[in-house]
């Protein structure tokens, strides 16, 4: 287990951010993590801003994702099912059986090496953004040219060594005006020249309303947010709508077992966290007796609402002290860690009474 | 500057368009060919695409690599009319002339409509709005 400890502490989650690489993975993508991006979004007194606060968002939620200690926390409550995070997916590609191989352990400590840098790839969370603003620039005003076309033209500058992200994309109206593309326009453009895997031209229907809502019915969360994933760009509106909605059914519905292993639970935990909607969550975890998971979700509660990190070492404690004093859901909380105490009593005290007796 | 580069030459280099697709769909490629070659002869670099047909949102997609653009016109090829035009509306170069006289031609007695018909079951006519 010493080896994984220090493979992990390689791979911090600060050196991915500040390469701002482009991961892309047969069907699903995975997202650059837009580091420099979000220093523009940060502070600013917009009103326009004030979307993402509207939905009951404490904070911005790009300031906080990116902590190293946020990731952290999100890290240790992700976990590692290695079982899960590999298990077969129905892509409509050929599935091969597994492999069995005789290996000395030398050998067997490089494939676990080679598995590790697998795994952080497989997890690494999407991104919490804010909405992005609209396009408006407009380049130049032509009334003279009113009437060379009916139809607007869209340019897109095909010259390599540029982002998509940082890809020239106007338009020119049939009244005269040389503007700066809309988000949609610049998306669907990038897509049919510079196509990323997993992602169709058009808004697939199955991100409009009633057609999310038949898919968690039947739940599929992993599916649409990795459908969402791989379609839209983490600040795009329509991605924040899409997942948002996923994360509150299941948080409604408390079925985090299915989204425990994968990417997407980092996201979502820090979602019901900023929106305070996480005790259901807490409750989950208590009941599960996972003491790990509900301490670090205390202590990330505490980074998240003022950047604290809490001074209590004992996780009984402190997971009382937020039951006492923050929770919104108190007497559910309550009932909950009284009878995980009780159940904690007796199994120690059959703990102790065993080892009394192999004495 | 728009002056000082020649938008036909009758030797070297040219960027132009090249007409491919079929029949009732063009579909062009912006290519850079020695004047002399055939449209369908050795091309020395394409540097983009124009799809003359407008799509379902009504746009005409222009999709031009306007670095080696630049490359080209430095080493000195030509422009044809309307790929100088094509320049010309993406910003790039100035307005082309022949754009402003065709606006104004097009304003002053609208251009004759061709009877597109629809195909039946395959796709619905064309939107046609007015400025």
């Amino acid at each position: 287990m010493a080896t994984f400890q220090s493979v992990s502490s390689v791979l911090q989650p600060v050196k991915m951010a500040t390469r701002a690489a482009m991961f892309t993975f047969s069907k699903f993508r995975y997202f650059p993590i837009l580091k420099h991006g979000v220093a523009k979004f940060s502070v600013s007194s917009n009103l326009l801003n004030a979307s993402a606060l509207e939905p009951g968002y404490s904070r911005d939620p790009g300031e906080v994702f990116f902590k190293e200690n946020v990731q952290t926390l999100l890290e240790r409550l992700t976990g590692r099912d290695c079982d899960k995070v590999f298990h077969n997916r129905k892509l409509g590609e050929r599935l091969e059986p597994p492999k069995y191989e005789l290996l000395t352990q030398a050998e067997v400590d490089h494939v676990m090496a080679e598995m590790e840098v697998k795994l952080k790839r497989k997890l690494q969370m999407p991104p919490l953004l804010k909405e992005r603003d609209p396009i408006k620039k407009i380049y130049s005003f032509n009334p003279e040219l009113q009437g060379f076309d009916d139809s607007k033209y869209v340019f897109i500058n095909i010259s390599q060594g540029i982002t998509n992200r940082n890809r020239e994309v106007v338009v020119r109206d049939p009244n005269g005006v040389l503007r700066e593309a809309s988000w949609e326009e610049r998306q669907r453009m990038c897509q049919i020249y510079f196509p990323v895997p997993g992602r169709k031209i058009n808004v697939p229907k199955m991100f409009e309303e009633g057609n999310i809502q038949s898919c968690l019915d039947r739940d599929e969360f992993e599916f649409v947010l990795d459908r969402a994933c791989a379609q839209f760009d983490p600040d795009d509106p329509e991605y924040i709508s899409v997942t948002r909605k996923t994360y509150d059914f299941v948080d409604e519905n408390t079925k985090y077992t299915s989204l425990r292993p994968t990417r997407h639970f980092g996201p979502m935990v820090l979602h019901l966290v900023l929106s305070k909607k996480m005790d259901n969550l807490l409750f989950h975890f208590i009941n599960s007796k996972d003491i790990d998971a509900a301490a670090n979700l205390v202590r990330l509660f505490h980074t998240v609402a003022d950047d604290t990190s809490p001074t209590e070492v004992d996780e009984f404690q402190l997971i009382e002290n937020y039951i006492q004093g923050p929770a919104l859901k108190k007497p559910a909380l309550e009932l909950a860690w009284q009878s995980f105490l009780e159940i904690e009593k007796q199994r120690r005290e059959v703990h102790s009474q065993q080892n009394n007796a192999s004495n | 500057m728009a002056s000082a580069i020649p938008t036909f030459t009758k030797i070297g280099k040219v960027i132009r368009l090249n007409k491919h697709g079929c029949t009732n769909r063009p579909f062009y490629h912006i290519v850079v060919q020695k004047t002399k070659d055939n449209f369908d002869g050795p091309v020395i670099e394409q540097v983009g695409s124009y799809d003359a047909m407008p799509n379902s949102q009504n746009e005409k997609l222009v999709a031009v690599n306007f670095e080696r653009v630049q490359y080209w016109l430095a080493q000195g090829a030509g422009m044809s009319n309307p790929v100088a035009q094509l320049l010309g509306l993406s910003g790039f170069l100035p307005n082309h002339p022949q754009t402003l006289i065709q606006s104004w031609k097009n304003r002053r007695e609208p251009p004759r409509e061709r009877k597109l018909q629809p195909i039946k079951g395959i796709a619905p006519p064309l939107d046609n709005p007015k400025i």
